[in-house]
């Protein structure tokens, strides 16, 4: 019977009050962020949101911030408008990235470009790439508008244009840092969030479920606690929280556990893509804004020592200034929300910066909090399957991840044809990726997702350029014209090539 | 790439509805340079003839079909269908709807239902359904005008259909011999398989053999291939299920009174009994418990509160809930009864062949049958098993009836660790699950599994802004069905629209 909200815990009885004190500790991009999403998706509330940090932001100049293409829904739930933030040039569109010398069979000619394309052009309602692999045609870049603008070096932007046969496409995009911390911190201004600055001295915690109740500040001042969000890995003088945890370790997977970064003032335009570049003990990710150049190195400290990794960052950008190191391993919380402490940012998960950055992560996690929004209480049921959501797209971000990166299919086939030895073979992998990676080769089929994280089509858009080695096309192809298909492929090819002739150069 | 040869000869055995089904949608997807498609049927053995409530993912089948809706009722005797109304299964007395559709609308990020919960803390006692466009219309024995699924600002709702389940594969049979199938009348007796055990070829009892690359196993119970040629293991889901016979009979409609759009399921002391009412006569029939009911009994139960006089000699039917290990297997795939049974409570063993068929035409395979495909397409249709039966489940074990042995049993019967943990979730606040099968929060609040507690954002709202907002949504929904026509009016305009 719901006759009230209330619950007996041991002797005492419990109230399930709703949630009124938030406080989030750590005031970087990510906090700044959740304080804004939460202030928005509980507007109407009687919530006071503060950040705590010793300082009122972490500005990071000079770094750029990548992430998926789930920003706009996030900033849709903000009320944020993409135009104001592209006009300014605090955002720009990317399109997807070049790979460079990731598989030694590619070195001379085949790396290969992965483009951002969705709902792809299909003949006969057969998907596209069976009906090139049906062709024996092995370019797909060529009939992908994305891929083929990122060779052009152009940027193409989506258009609702109807009657044409090129696909749509669905751009990831390229933060200004800085930029987009001023622009949440200025959000924040206007949705009443507080910001207080000091070290924390003490935590009180209900002394029966652990609970976090209170926090004492070094200033005396005392700020009451309902629900935690911790992203203060940031700062040691916040850590007291950070208890005991328990991680998924995905060092298996991604053993890169080192990250050497810094960056270059530029004149040149910005480019709408990333490169990333295979190195002996790692790879490189490349991103370039109008102005700014900015490098990372991903490497494992088995494989490199950090003098070595200097080098080889040195080798790709001489000029590189502001070279800082950090360790991360790969991993995430088994338990985001435990107790009444949700934990955010890179103590959260870390799985790399790209393709899925912490940011878009956080995002998706505050979207289900919202969805799943917890009581006084945090009633263990509903935090069970926060936590499950949760984690699946840290699951799925795991497996994109290690598809995109580490996966090789030489591996398996010819051991001397291994070119890095963080490389992994198909039977390596998570045995779920391994099934949609052997799912692929035996037909070119994409099992069906339940997560959409990662759509179907970014799904396909890797798979065809990491698993060449197919056995089979869709069979009913045999019936069809062949000559059409031909025909229809060049059509395809023809118009790509006349969009491409409309865009222009990132400017 | 080393592509195999293609399937050219696709053989389906079994033309009931599955069978047909599966002949229907192959012949609109697939080319017909590609395979010939074979169905082999026997008029001695006949069909189960039941099978008559759907959900509706049926309509979407119609669409890919090109079946448009007013032909649809008049070849299938069709009538709408809102949902269910489930009688007497939390309790005696008690009765509930279970509607296509969600109740309400998710306002400020809150899921309808708890601003019902709430209310109901408040001291309200307006029912769910109340909230819901489709239960509304259904109890009131009204439709849509609309035949889209509306999304209004009140709440969604969508349709299906009770069809005449051997009207229905006879209309698709038409459908697909125009489009290719070649039907072959006679008694499958024997079967011959390649060295690898592919099945190679099919022996009717006239001596005439059939061969083929892929063969379907639509033989219903029989499971002819699957099972017996092939061997592939039955799960058993009885423990969880334990209904295992159905008397079945058809009874006359009093045609001065409006359909209703709906199917009732009466819980009875075993077991259950479901109404169905198509255009021209009511579908009837006991689903329960041999072990706690004797077949008379369930017989005089069923005879003694139909609607109509019968006007068939009642079938008795035998089953066993449970699925195939492995529904595909070499060049080998049981879809329909062949492939797994949950009983018919949801109305869902269409939607399973659905399923079924969608799946297969998506990984519609080369001779090779690969492996990998194949372990893709069980796991999948395993998955959509599984689901439906815990919702099924789910309606057997939350009851308060200990008005007989069979209600003691369910209630007390340990249940899947999953449907455990989606009880428990939903008991304590009122959540469910992503990608559940039907409409959670309709079932577990109509069998009283009442949540602890709503969701807390809402004691952020007054007393009087709640009740005047719950207020405004009954009315809306009562406004709008009072503009409906009646059923009985929509059907009958729509097969008028199908005489022009
Ligand atoms: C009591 C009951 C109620 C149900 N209610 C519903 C409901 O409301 N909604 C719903 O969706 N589903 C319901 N179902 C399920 C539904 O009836 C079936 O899913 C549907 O009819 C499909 O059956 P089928 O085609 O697989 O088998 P069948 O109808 O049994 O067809 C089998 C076919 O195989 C042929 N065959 C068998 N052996 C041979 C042989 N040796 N040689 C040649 N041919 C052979 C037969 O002649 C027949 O054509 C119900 C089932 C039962 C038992």
């Amino acid at each position: 019977m719901t006759k009230s909200n209330s619950i007996n815990v041991g002797s005492a009885s419990k109230q399930n009050l709703p949630i009124k004190n938030i406080v989030i500790v750590g005031a970087d991009v990510i906090g700044w962020s959740a304080a804004v999403a939460l202030a928005r998706g509980l507007g109407g509330q009687n919530v006071n949101i503060t950040i705590l940090d010793t300082k009122s932001d972490h500005a990071a100049p000079n770094k750029s911030l990548h992430a998926s293409e789930h920003i706009f829904d996030f900033h849709r739930l903000l009320g944020i408008q993409d135009k104001n933030l592209l006009m300014h040039g605090h955002m720009k569109l990317n399109l997807g990235a070049k790979f460079h010398a990731f598989n030694r069979e590619n070195q001379a000619a085949g790396d290969f470009v992965l483009g951002c394309d969705r709902a792809m052009p299909s003949f006969c309602s057969i998907e596209l790439h069976q009906v090139l692999a049906w062709l024996g045609l092995n370019d797909p870049e060529k009939y992908s508008i994305s891929c083929a603008a990122i060779n052009s070096n152009l940027l193409a932007i989506p258009t609702k244009q109807t009657g044409t046969m090129s696909a749509s496409f669905s751009p990831s995009v390229n933060l200004d840092g800085d930029a987009y911390l001023q622009f949440m911190q200025g959000a924040a201004k206007h949705l009443a969030i507080k910001i207080v600055q000091a070290d924390i001295k003490d935590l009180e915690q209900d002394p029966e479920n652990g609970f976090v109740t209170q926090i004492t500040l070094s200033s005396g001042q005392i700020l009451d606690v309902d629900l935690l969000l911790d992203n203060s890995q940031l700062n040691p003088a916040l850590q007291v929280l950070s208890c005991q945890r328990d991680y998924i370790n995905c060092g298996e997977y991604l053993p890169f556990d080192s990250v050497l970064s810094g960056f270059e003032p530029t004149q040149t335009a910005a480019s709408p893509f990333q490169q990333f570049y295979g190195v002996e003990g790692g790879w490189i990710e490349i991103t370039t804004h109008s102005n700014l150049r900015n490098i990372t190195l991903h490497y494992s400290s088995q494989l490199f020592q950090d003098e070595a990794a200097k080098q080889v960052i040195l080798s790709h950008i001489p000029n590189v200034q502001g070279v800082s190191l950090t360790r991360k391993i790969a991993r995430y919380l088994t338990k985001p929300l435990d107790k009444n402490c949700l934990t955010i940012g890179q103590a959260a998960g870390y799985l790399g910066t790209s393709p899925i950055s912490s940011l878009v992560l956080m995002q998706r996690t505050l979207s289900k909090l919202l969805e799943l929004f917890p009581s006084k209480l945090c009633l263990p049921q509903n935090t069970a399957e926060l936590n499950k959501r949760i984690l699946k797209d840290y699951q799925e971000a795991l497996h994109y991840t290690a598809l995109m990166i580490p996966f090789s299919e030489q591996v398996q086939e010819n051991a001397e044809m291994q070119r890095y030895s963080w490389h992994l073979s198909i039977d390596q992998l998570p045995p779920e990726l391994k099934h949609k990676v052997e799912l692929f080769q035996s037909s070119g089929r994409i099992g069906s997702e339940l997560n959409p994280l990662i759509s179907r089509d970014a799904w396909l858009n890797l798979l065809k350029h990491k698993v060449k080695n197919r056995h089979a096309y869709e069979p009913v192809l045999h019936a069809l014209d062949k000559h059409k298909a031909a025909q229809f492929i060049e059509q395809l090819g023809l118009q790509i090539e006349q969009s491409i002739s409309r865009y222009r150069p990132y400017s | 790439m080393m592509q195999s040869a293609n399937i050219e000869n696709i053989v389906i055995v079994g033309g009931g509805t599955a069978g047909w089904m599966v002949a229907a949608a192959m012949a609109n997807r697939l080319p017909k340079r590609l395979c010939n498609i074979t169905l082999i049927e026997s008029d001695a053995i006949g069909t189960v003839g039941v099978g008559e409530s759907t959900i509706p993912h049926i309509r979407q089948f119609n669409q890919t079909l090109g079946i448009d809706e007013a032909t649809f009722l008049k070849e299938t005797h069709a009538t709408v269908k809102l949902g269910i109304q489930f009688n007497d299964w939390g309790a005696i007395g008690e009765s509930y709807f279970h509607p296509f559709g969600e109740h309400g609308q998710i306002t400020q990020g809150i899921d309808f239902h708890q601003y019902w919960l709430k209310a109901r803390a408040l001291g309200e006692n307006h029912p769910i359904e109340d909230y819901s466009i489709a239960a509304t219309a259904a109890l009131a024995r009204k439709f849509p005008l609309s035949t889209q699924d509306k999304q209004t600002k009140f709440a969604d709702y969508t349709y299906s259909y009770h069809i005449d389940a051997t009207a229905y594969a006879r209309f698709l049979r038409q459908y697909s011999q125009t489009r290719g199938v070649s039907r072959v009348e006679g008694k499958v007796a024997s079967v011959k398989q390649h060295n690898n055990q592919f099945i190679q070829s099919v022996t009717l009892e006239s001596g005439e053999e059939i061969a083929g690359d892929l063969f379907i196993d639509c033989t219903g119970f029989r499971a002819l291939l699957i099972e017996k040629v092939l061997d592939v293991p039955f799960i058993d889901w009885s423990h969880w299920l334990p209904t295992d016979t159905a008397v079945a009979v058809q009874c006359d409609l009093d045609r001065t009174n409006t359909t209703k759009p709906y199917t009732q399921a009466t819980a009875r002391a075993s077991g259950w009994q479901w109404q169905i009412p198509l255009q021209h006569r009511i579908g009837n029939g006991h689903v329960f418990t041999s072990a706690y009911t004797k077949q008379q009994d369930a017989m005089d139960v069923l005879m003694n509160s139909l609607p109509g006089k019968a006007i068939a000699e009642p079938k008795v039917l035998r089953f066993k809930a449970g699925r195939r290990q492995e529904s595909w297997q070499k060049n080998c795939v049981a879809i329909g009864l062949s492939s797994g049974f949950l009983e018919p409570l949801e109305s869902t063993s269409i939607y399973l062949i659905q399923q079924g068929i969608s799946k297969l035409l998506e990984l519609f395979p080369d001779k090779q049958c690969n492996q990998t495909v194949i372990n893709e397409y069980n796991q999948c249709l395993g998955q959509s098993y599984e689901l439906i039966r815990n919702f099924i489940i789910l309606h057997y074990h939350a009851t308060k009836r200990h008005d007989s042995d069979f209600w003691l049993y369910c209630q007390n019967m340990s249940i899947p660790e999953e449907l455990e943990r989606l009880i428990s979730l939903f008991s304590e606040s009122g959540r469910a699950d992503l990608g559940q099968f039907g409409v959670w929060p309709a079932v577990c609040i109509g069998q009283n599994i009442m949540p602890k507690y709503y969701d807390t954002r809402l004691d952020n709202m007054t007393e009087a802004t709640l009740k005047q907002f719950m207020a405004g949504h009954r009315r809306n929904i009562q406004d709008m069905v009072a503009s409906f026509p009646n059923a009985t009016d929509y059907i009958n305009e729509q097969l008028a629209k199908g005489l022009v």
